[in-house]
């Protein structure tokens, strides 16, 4: 009996840290998806492809969440460029759909439009709230490229949007 | 700096984060059954790895033009120098030696190393056809930040006899596509299909000489989706050339789409030795029209060992030791990858034996054809799947952890079967006749 528990708890020891990683970093992995990739049905898998990835290297990581973010951040780099749109022609059945009024909804799609490390940079700035350092490391550029897709976000979303 | 335009944009990201769907309870151990996703080719699977485990439905809509060949989105280097095919009428290769530094050489010279922000590497040897002549290799490309795949096609020759080399006589690296290259009495035609917008150029080389015969520029909106292509059809005339190497080029932009590059030789019938002419045609078919869009029924071409092409009405399945199709990654070494292509459309997925993967593949694979309502799906299951069925009972073959079926419309459900019984359901795929919309 005794050795049976000691098994249980050396079990759970060894899974234990990227469980409670997991648990602890889902459901902001997913919404950070969400708002790279522009798609609500694709956010879960875009967020488990991220941890999957994360977790081939679990053990041997400094700051996993940084890695996380950095690998989210690719992961939906990545389904933009390619399977994105390919993903485009799969339609799942009752995928949700998110209503937004007029104006979020246009601002929304002047977003999208962006290319991505200019949306990318968006949100990292105003939804993770991260320093211009931490977005150069997320998206593996310079400060100053940061600097430059940023104002270039917000000068097209200007030039693109009513007052 | 604040501005006006910044409290909007936070409100909104707070708005969608809030509305997001988030499964509740989602156990870490979906991770530990998911393959993670080879890069730019796999995300179809990535979808149906979860549709999977929901027992869900994937609904995949076929191209309402189906006369319009698959393109997908990859992109490369900027094609500069010169790469002549040599003398075609004896047909001379453009460097003697293996495939793989025939391969190497072309690379280098269409997308130099000198460019920092662009690097290439071949994936992995060489794959044969059954006859020995022909060769396919993938190679990576990484323009700028992206990793893209490519395939080469190559033709071997032997001039002077025993003495043989390879030939390169396609590119692809998908996002453009070059069809129906005829040159006949001084005129060249032909298409590009590309889905990738921007302003593309298109070049018409002098194949023994290299030298320019001549280039058009042609603007691709930005409507342009994946499925719904650009097919762009041009014609040069007075032309002298015995062959012509034909490339396209679109820089695209260096975000999103990134560049796509194609390039596909054509010769005048006048050439001296027939057989190779054919084998020339077939080749060139092989890439730039895709030999499956006329060849409509199924053909195994199976090859040794560990390498293997499999074809199946348009579809090449080929089974490589190792990752491709992304980033390298040394965690991924030994993996057993399945990479499907059709025509430059390519999607891979690996699975691993270290326990990391699926216990029973679940992953699949699913790639549409030149044909309408007509796809293939595929998958690696590990040993100890015994068995794969469809819905009606019927068993599909497994080939060195490989299975595929050909597909109409309809839905679709497999089941797998491992040795010690246990049984679980793949995937429902759901094909919609052309011309229908999905559910």
């Amino acid at each position: 009996m005794t050795g049976a528990r000691r098994t249980v708890k050396n079990a759970k020891s060894e899974i234990a840290p990227f469980a409670v990683f997991f648990r602890t970093h889902y459901a902001d992995t997913v919404r950070l998806a969400r708002l790279l990739s522009g798609s609500n049905t694709f956010a879960e898998d875009l967020a488990q492809d991220a941890f999957t990835r994360v977790q081939r290297h679990f053990g041997r990581l400094d700051n996993p969440a940084a890695y996380l973010r950095t690998t989210t951040v690719n992961t939906c780099r990545n389904w933009h460029r390619g399977r994105g749109r390919e993903a485009a022609n799969i339609r799942r059945l009752g995928s949700p759909q998110i209503a937004l009024p007029p104006e979020a909804a246009e601002l929304s799609d002047a977003i999208k439009a962006l290319p991505y490390r200019q949306r990318a940079v968006l949100v990292l700035r105003f939804w993770l709230d991260l320093s211009e350092a931490d977005i150069a490391a997320a998206l593996g550029c310079r400060l100053g490229t940061v600097k430059s897709l940023q104002s270039r976000a917000l000068a097209t979303l200007r030039k693109e949007l009513p007052r | 700096m604040s501005t006006d335009l910044e409290p909007r944009i936070r409100e909104l990201f707070r708005d969608l984060a809030d509305q997001t769907t988030i499964t509740p309870d989602v156990h870490p151990s979906i991770v530990s059954q998911r393959q993670p996703s080879s890069g730019r080719w796999s995300y179809a699977l990535a979808a149906a790895v979860t549709v999977t485990l929901i027992a869900g439905v994937i609904v995949v809509q076929t191209r309402r033009d189906r006369s319009e060949p698959a393109s997908t989105v990859h992109e490369y280097g900027d094609p500069v120098g010169i790469f002549p095919a040599g003398d075609v009428d004896r047909v001379v290769a453009v460097a003697y030696g293996s495939p793989s530094d025939v391969a190497a050489a072309y690379l280098v010279d269409r997308f130099p190393a000198t460019d920092a922000e662009m690097s290439s590497a071949l994936l992995n040897p060489p794959l044969y056809d059954s006859t020995g002549d022909r060769a396919v290799l993938l190679f990576e490309a990484v323009p700028n930040e992206s990793v893209s795949t490519g395939r080469l096609t190559m033709l071997r020759v032997e001039d002077p006899p025993g003495d043989a080399g390879w030939v390169v006589v396609s590119a692809d690296i998908g996002g453009a596509q070059l069809g129906g290259l005829e040159l006949d009495d001084g005129r060249i035609v032909g298409t590009v299909t590309t889905d990738v917008a921007g302003r593309g150029l298109l070049t018409v080389h002098d194949a023994e000489s290299g030298d320019l015969i001549d280039e058009e520029t042609t603007d691709i909106p930005d409507g342009t989706t994946l499925g719904e292509p650009e097919v762009i059809g041009f014609e040069v005339g007075d032309v002298s050339a015995r062959a012509v190497s034909v490339r396209f080029w679109n820089p695209a932009t260096t975000e999103e789409s990134g560049p796509v590059f194609a390039e596909s030789l054509v010769r005048e019938g006048d050439v001296s030795t027939p057989s190779t002419s054919e084998q020339w045609s077939s080749v060139t078919d092989d890439l730039a029209l895709g030999p499956f869009a006329t060849d409509s029924n199924s053909l195994i071409e199976s090859l040794t060992g560990r390498q293997e092409i499999v074809r199946a009405r348009g579809v090449s399945v080929a089974i490589t030791d190792g990752y491709q199709g992304g980033p390298p990654d040394p965690a991924m070494a030994g993996g057993l990858c399945l990479a499907t292509t059709m025509g430059g459309t390519g999607r891979s997925l690996c699975w691993w034996p270290d326990g990391t993967g699926t216990s029973i593949a679940t992953s699949t694979l699913f790639v549409e054809t030149n044909e309408p309502n007509v796809g293939i799906i595929a998958s690696v299951v590990p040993d100890t799947v015994a068995s794969v069925t469809d819905s009606a009972g019927r068993n599909i073959p497994i080939n060195d952890n490989v299975w595929y079926a050909v597909v109409g419309a309809g839905l679709h459900t497999y089941f797998l079967e491992s040795a010690d019984g246990r049984k679980q359901q793949v995937l429902t795929y759901g094909i919609v006749p052309m011309g229908s919309a999905p559910g």
